[in-house]
């Protein structure tokens, strides 16, 4: 049967949507690169062309690198971290006991809680005077580590508070991949007289790679704009010691008022960001196939 | 070997979920015991820290709550409508736009939203809806639009293709088969894009911070935000608050856990 696409009612169901995703999704996209060559503010509503400048300022002032290593460093780590631990939490959760699968469920509760809860959590834990210094001044004397004040523990401190929460999130992913690994194969590795790691290896490892590009691609995309828990851990400090891309442009825009200078970090940022999304879903899924 | 299995997995689960104990039972204790004493179980019960934050706040809990809820609920309604209808629809488009259409959305999915929120302002601003609830609302479904859209299509997936022709057959439109047909079908569905955009939703801090602005009203993350900078708060009561705030998705996900977990696989891996 033919249907005829130009009634009112089917144009009624489709549009919608899609006008409110191009208007507020994808025209944004075209407006931050067409206003990275203009200096704007938003307090006088002015729009002067300067071509390429935001550019070459950025080049010429450390902050915006500063913040791209800071989330350069923090995604390898949760990359690592959070897969590796969530591998292992899940490794072990896989099992049909009525224990492991409250364990499951409890496993997740920190991916459903807002980031910025998370910050204020691990921010009250980690203080100077907080729970943890108390904690460990049971066991030495007068350990005196500034988890936030001192700028390479800080990125220590946000990295704990991101994986967290990323760590649940990859555990119940490769927890469902686990699941459909057949029994019959990992039998058969096992009368093959494969030791525990030659499994892991050969068998739950290739396997498990679905797994692995979701959990990647998804830490990626979450350091890329991680705000929140930032803010509330350490506000980007100890000076711009951990402040990130996403915190580094909404500074320029909003609170400095360089409207113009901030969309021109935000489409380095898309491209950076793309890039790295891109390049992770070809390499991680072609793996996928080759297996 | 079991219950050594058994035995190291409940051992890191205390350890990882060691931060959540801390801050619920800390909630419930007077500021003493909560320095002295962090990790141990409340000697001395209080919901004292409970009541103060509604006191101290001026009303800025509640009406945090309040608006959380209103503007929470909406946000889903039109990511479900809106979202379903979309992947409906774009089922009898050629497979070339089809395709066109999901790289776009796809890009959706991944973008991280400090980098348009500038336009995204500045738009709003225009059409004289920052500083709006519905300008948020239409914000979030716009943002949510693709999860929703790719979650409806795994599952409409399983729609006989005779199903829709029949219904045609018998004379009905697009809009009598989505509202007879589909969405029927799609229920199970809906309930992973509710609680998921649900928790999303509710958890954002940084949306609502810049397209509500400090003027009109606030949320539940931005309220904990003010509620830290503004009042002269203590330990028990920053507990407390995030408590509160977290209650509401805790629950939801303890009861729909399953939906959670399906509606982030159908999500993620297509």
């Amino acid at each position: 049967m033919k249907i005829n696409k130009k009634n009112l009612d089917y144009f009624l169901l489709i549009s919608p949507g899609l006008i409110l995703f191009s208007t507020l999704i994808i025209f944004p996209i075209c407006l931050t690169i067409f206003y990275s060559f203009f200096k704007i503010s938003f307090l006088t509503n002015n729009y002067d062309f300067i071509g390429y400048k935001n550019f070459y300022k950025i080049l010429y002032k450390k902050e915006f690198f500063n913040s791209i290593q800071i989330v350069l460093v923090l995604s390898i780590v949760a990359v690592t971290v959070s897969n590796i631990l969530g591998i292992i939490f899940a490794k072990l959760f896989n099992h049909d006991h009525k224990i492991f699968l409250i364990l499951r469920i409890l496993i997740f509760t920190p991916f459903i809680l807002s980031p910025i809860v998370i910050g204020y959590t691990f921010a009250t834990i980690l203080t100077d005077k907080g729970i943890l210094n108390q904690f460990l001044s049971i066991f030495f004397i007068n350990l005196e580590i500034s988890w936030l004040g001192n700028p390479t523990y800080a990125l220590v401190s946000v990295s704990i508070a991101l994986c967290w929460q990323l760590i649940a999130f990859c555990t119940v992913i490769y927890l469902a991949n686990l699941k459909n690994i057949p029994r019959e194969l990992e039998d058969a590795v096992e009368i093959d007289g494969a030791n525990k790691i030659q499994k892991f290896r050969y068998l739950d490892w290739p396997l498990l790679a679905p797994a692995l590009t979701i959990n990647t691609v998804v830490i990626l995309i979450s350091t890329f704009k991680l705000y929140d828990r930032v803010l509330a851990l350490t506000g980007g400090g100890p000076g711009r010691a951990s402040e990130t891309i996403a915190m580094l442009i909404i500074r320029t825009a909003f609170n400095e008022n360089r409207v113009g200078f901030a969309s021109s970090m935000s489409l380095l940022l898309l491209i950076i960001s793309g890039a790295t999304t891109f390049i992770a879903l070809v390499y991680l899924g072609k793996r996928e196939v080759d297996n | 070997m079991f219950y050594r299995q058994v035995f190291i997995s409940i051992f890191l689960s205390i350890i990882f979920l060691f931060p959540l104990y801390l801050v619920f039972v800390n909630s419930f204790k007077f500021e003493n015991d909560i320095l002295n004493n962090p990790a141990s179980f409340p000697e001395l019960f209080t919901f004292n820290n409970y009541i103060n934050i509604f006191v101290k706040s001026n009303d800025l809990l509640s009406n945090s709550l309040t608006n959380s809820i209103i503007f929470t609920s909406l946000s889903i309604i039109f990511v479900l409508v809106l979202s379903s209808m979309l992947a409906f629809s774009i089922h009898f488009l050629s497979k070339k736009i089809q395709n066109i259409i999901f790289i776009f959305l796809l890009l959706g999915l991944i973008l991280p939203t400090p980098i348009i929120l500038i336009p995204v302002f500045t738009i709003l601003k225009f059409v004289n809806l920052n500083n709006t609830f519905i300008g948020l609302i239409l914000f979030f479904a716009a943002y949510y639009l693709p999860f929703g859209t790719l979650v409806f299509r795994g599952f409409m997936k399983n729609i006989p293709k005779e199903m829709i022709e029949a219904s045609f057959i018998d004379g009905a439109n697009f809009i009598v088969c989505y509202l007879k047909i589909i969405l029927p079908i799609l229920k199970p569905a809906s309930a992973s894009v509710i609680i998921i955009t649900g928790t999303w939703v509710w958890n954002d801090f940084l949306n609502p911070l810049i397209l509500l602005g400090p003027l009109e009203g606030t949320t539940v993350t931005v309220g904990l935000y003010r509620m830290v900078g503004q009042y002269s708060i203590n330990f028990g009561e920053l507990y407390a608050f995030m408590v509160l705030i977290s209650l509401p998705v805790l629950i939801a996900y303890l009861f729909l856990q399953k939906y959670f977990i399906e509606g982030l696989l159908a999500g993620s891996g297509k």
